[in-house]
């Protein structure tokens, strides 16, 4: 590499990284190019270093704000994971706890068949919510399938509950449909963009 | 390179292109060009009053890859130009149409300027 050649290899070093990969290359054959072609002396370096300093800083600017884009993007898609596995743990143990203390009410006043069937869906859906929500947190593969499996378990166990058995409260009858709901809005929609995103 | 998403923009939507810009798809309308090819191409046909740098020739040419308007060529060795291997650019049917745009705005603004005299007349 000739001394005018490193020189302008320094000046290459004012556009930014990726642009440099993929046309530094090629830019340094032109340069050497033009100076097979005779072009030198003082006026040359001049319109090189014009050329560099309009050229560069629009690339730079361009190069920061993919970058952000593509920052702000991983961030976020983070935030959406680590939500929906918070609320999918809460929710999760708020309802298994909830249908023991149900069983229990239950108990207390005489165990019959159908709320025996209501207590024992209710812990299993809640269970099942909960573990989606660990294997979300901890970024299982069997996450999104145990978290499909999770919500559409609750949504059925929920539904049937409010409308065969409306044993559990309304607060959690709601949770317990409203949840899987964002949970399956989010699996068919949020999830693939989030992963997108953590990639 | 595919153009970008957000639904295909009519040629017209680029218009006023860059005298860089356009001189640059001017150049890739006859065939296949390189880098260096293309700056020379542009210094000549605009009898020396447009000297493209490389940094705003391979900017351009970045931009018009990303728009889809400029398609990468394989790379190979120019036997004129020594061994090196070089990328080839080659304008696109939708570049073509682009810069066909911006050549009947030239013209229609060259109508103009001949019907307000400020060319086409000898002077005194």
């Amino acid at each position: 590499m000739s001394a005018a050649e490193r020189v302008f290899a320094v000046l290459l070093r004012a556009y930014p990284a990726d642009f440099r990969m993929a046309y530094g290359r090629e830019m340094m054959l032109v340069f050497r190019d033009q100076r097979r072609s005779g072009l030198r002396g003082l006026r040359f370096w001049v319109e090189c270093s014009w050329d560099v300093a309009r050229s560069a800083p629009p690339l730079r600017v361009q190069s920061w704000r993919s970058q952000w884009q593509r920052d702000s993007q991983f961030t976020e898609g983070i935030a959406m994971r680590v939500t929906m596995a918070i609320l999918s743990i809460l929710i999760g143990t708020f309802e298994t706890v909830n249908a023991l203390a149900e069983g229990r009410a239950a108990a207390a006043a005489g165990f019959d068949g159908a709320a025996l069937f209501a207590v024992a869906v209710g812990v299993v859906a809640g269970v099942l919510l909960l573990a989606a929500g660990v294997a979300q947190a901890v970024r299982s593969a069997r996450a999104p399938a145990l978290a499909l499996g999770a919500a559409i378990t609750c949504l059925t166990v929920f539904v049937l509950i409010g409308v065969l058995l409306p044993r559990m409260s309304i607060f959690s009858t709601i949770l317990g449909i409203g949840f899987p709901i964002i949970l399956l809005l989010f699996l068919r929609f949020g999830r693939g963009q989030a992963a997108r995103m953590v990639a | 390179m595919p153009r970008p998403a957000g639904g295909p923009r009519s040629p017209e939507s680029y218009l006023p292109l860059t005298p860089a810009t356009f001189q640059i798809l001017m150049a890739l309308v006859d065939g296949e060009r390189h880098g260096y090819a293309i700056m020379t191409e542009v210094t000549e046909r605009s009898e020396h009053t447009l000297r493209l740098g490389a940094g705003t020739l391979y900017g351009s040419l970045k931009r018009l890859l990303e728009e889809g308007l400029v398609d990468e060529g394989a790379e190979r060795t120019d036997p004129e130009m020594g061994d090196e291997r070089r990328r080839y650019y080659r304008i696109t049917k939708f570049g073509l149409s682009v810069a066909k745009a911006e050549a009947r705005r030239l013209e229609a603004v060259v109508r103009v300027a001949r019907q307000k005299k400020l060319i086409g007349v000898r002077p005194a």
